[in-house]
């Protein structure tokens, strides 16, 4: 249940020979990933944690008919290894660097829509459907932060993602989709198409959002919200009101110029479109319980 | 990373835009020489990053050798949009017929370079956009295509350009473009693009803003200290930090950018200000070591908050290199510390078995107490 991933959806590890690659495999696996090969250029034939190791993405799909893939590679090889992957014809594709250039951000979106696929991020904590799989860096075995359930998570940062799930969990609900969107100026993967996965989503009753200041996804959100593209009940945190104009709050997309992109242009948005704001994360649990 | 204007201006010429001729000064001597080089009347445009130089008095012209050496002493070593000129560029005067806006930046919605030009250049084109969009002209261009000599024409029609102007205008575009693409930019702008009375179009101005990400592959740019609002950002960028200086007394250093903007405003919300934004994700045993050193460093901390939730950093790791900071730093202040994330437990038990020091249970109850001790 959920969206996008499920303890079937068999996936590709793109640098998995690497530090981060090796020790998040692990991890993924402990979560109930369903693994089918890792990828390291050069590496071919060897194994990492009993997970078989290939030169290409097209060897572990023509082999195992893989679908996903999640990337642990630098910022110097990140288009390579994403355009691999679209071109092998995997449709969700998890791409965490830090550090991706802009102008590769924007051939990857344009490259993933052409053919249909969904990037998640860049510079991203990745995404995990709770009690059933996890593609990234998401502590889904921290059992006070996350348990299944019917709510969807989408989220620009990945440490809110941990403290707002923490208030969820606390109020006695439960996740099914977390999603992190990234803190990149041009995300692979906007919060509309995400809410209009949710919508179609049966499991998923309510959606949590967290945003921050910059850019104009929960604008274009409610706007959305506003056509009918998504009706269930919603809360939503916005992070950044103090955050100084024009001066980046280490995410390169957290930059606000001119009253664009403040919290509070997102918050009215947002509460035109009916979606509840809470001030603090501490009070997204509340507010969810009165609405789901 | 924001280029100088005379930097620029380097750019534009090697690909062939048109600038006017100059020379970058960094003496009053040498801006009278350069005047009598350049033979006319000239102006002297103070180097600075920030716009708005003109309305600040950052611009000046000169009709002598000897009007340029006191505009160029004036103007060096002044302050201006809190940073020192200390370097000039001594160019000839033009004699302005019109002034057009040309500029290409990013549209993060629809994946794509975008063209931004008009008709009203020379002034503030956020205020243009705002009083009256319709006099900018937008074209998105598609990245794989790039931009094509029928679509630059077509924003020189658009502007309402005929005849050798539009020739003009269509060969800086598609020149633009390519400094876009070839320097990874994320804002490129030509303010005003110049008219003369002679029929000649020229970038009287250049701002080129390199996308700091992209800096790995554009070997030729370093960014410098100069480049940063304060040395501690500075330092911070090369430990891989994110620092900003803010105008409180707490300070705070914390995991992720979201979670950091969160305990900012928290701390607003509970009445107390915040002396820095610090970020120190991804972190590694020695990150919070620097990160508790730059802290530190700012004469208004009173109070010190410490707030993790790591993913990829470990909070016992992180814990660590607190512990071992705290131990050689001494720092005076109090301590406020929320540590938590994978390997929480191991985190807790060595800020008590190495420093003595007791982690709140939430970041809400950690602010609290942080904002109590600084006197909010």
């Amino acid at each position: 249940m959920g969206i996008l991933l499920s303890k079937e959806t068999r996936v590709v590890v793109q640098g998995i020979t690497g530090n981060e690659g090796t020790f998040w495999t692990e991890r993924m696996l402990a979560a109930g990933t369903n693994i089918a090969g890792g990828v390291t250029p050069g590496k071919g034939g060897t194994q990492v944690h009993g997970v078989p190791v290939y030169n290409t993405v097209q060897e572990v799909v023509e082999k195992h008919g893989a679908e996903a893939s999640v990337i642990f590679v630098p910022p110097p090889f990140a288009k390579d290894a994403t355009f691999e992957a679209l071109e092998a014809g995997l449709k969700l594709i998890v791409l965490l660097v830090d550090g991706l250039p802009v102008q590769d951000a924007l051939e990857v979106r344009t490259y993933a829509r052409e053919v249909g696929a969904y990037v998640i991020g860049p510079n991203n904590p990745g995404m995990a459907t709770i009690g059933e799989a996890m593609l990234g860096f998401i502590p889904v075995w921290l059992s006070y932060v996350y348990q299944p359930g019917n709510i969807g998570v989408i989220a620009r940062s990945g440490s809110l993602i941990n403290e707002v799930c923490s208030h969820i969990v606390a109020a006695g609900m439960g996740i099914s989709t977390c999603i992190g969107l990234g803190g990149d100026p041009v995300p692979g993967t906007t919060l509309t198409e995400v809410l209009a996965l949710f919508q179609q989503d049966e499991h998923t009753q309510g959606v949590v959002i967290i945003g921050e200041v910059g850019g104009s996804m929960e604008e274009d959100a409610a706007d959305f919200m506003k056509v009918g593209g998504f009706t269930k009940p919603a809360v939503a945190f916005i992070a950044g009101r103090s955050a100084p104009p024009g001066k980046k709050m280490g995410h390169a997309g957290a930059i606000m110029t001119l009253g664009r992109g403040s919290v509070q242009s997102k918050e009215s948005a947002l509460s035109a479109a009916g979606v509840k704001i809470a001030q603090r994360p501490s009070e997204v649990g509340r507010l969810l319980k009165d609405i789901v | 990373m924001k280029l100088y204007e005379y930097e620029g201006k380097e750019l534009f010429k090697k690909i062939g835009i048109p600038v006017p001729r100059g020379i970058m000064v960094t003496s009053a001597a040498a801006a009278g020489e350069a005047a009598a080089q350049l033979g006319t009347e000239v102006v002297i445009k103070s180097q600075i990053l920030q716009g708005g130089r003109g309305k600040a008095g950052g611009i000046k012209f000169a009709a002598t050798t000897g009007e340029a050496r006191e505009a160029a002493a004036a103007i060096l070593g002044s302050q201006l949009k809190a940073e020192t000129v200390s370097k000039l560029l001594v160019e000839e005067k033009l004699a302005i017929a019109r002034e057009l806006y040309l500029a290409i930046t990013i549209d993060a919605v629809k994946a794509s370079p975008l063209i931004m030009a008009s008709a009203a250049g020379g002034m503030d084109i956020e205020e243009v956009a705002r009083e009256t969009p319709e006099r900018i002209v937008r074209e998105a261009v598609p990245i794989f295509r790039g931009l094509l000599p029928f679509q630059a024409r077509r924003v020189a029609y658009r502007l309402g350009l005929a005849g050798k102007e539009a020739s003009a205008f269509t060969d800086i575009l598609l020149k633009l473009y390519r400094v876009f693409r070839f320097y990874d930019a994320e804002l490129v702008e030509i303010n005003p693009l110049v008219v003369t009375d002679d029929g000649k179009m020229v970038a009287a101005d250049a701002k080129v803003n390199i996308y700091d990400g992209a800096l790995f592959r554009q070997i030729d740019f370093v960014k410098g200290p100069e480049r940063y609002d304060n040395e501690r950002e500075y330092r911070a960028a090369r430990y891989g930090l994110g620092y900003v200086k803010l105008e409180g007394n707490i300070g705070v250093l914390c995991t992720g950018a979201g979670l950091t903007m969160t305990v900012l405003d928290l701390i607003n919300y509970y009445g107390g200000k915040p002396a820095n934004f610090l970020e120190f994700g991804g972190a590694t045993y020695k990150n919070s070591y620097y990160a508790m050193q730059l802290v530190l460093e700012d004469p208004d901390v009173k109070v010190i908050l410490i707030n993790t939730f790591g993913l990829v950093a470990r909070a016992d790791v992180i814990s660590q290199g607190l512990a071992q900071a705290i131990k050689e730093l001494k720092p005076t202040q109090p301590i406020i510390a929320s540590i938590r994330g994978t390997g929480e437990e191991e985190a807790r038990e060595i800020l008590r078995k190495e420093v003595g020091l007791e982690p709140y249970a939430n970041v809400e109850e950690a602010v609290r107490a942080a904002v109590k001790l600084a006197g909010g």
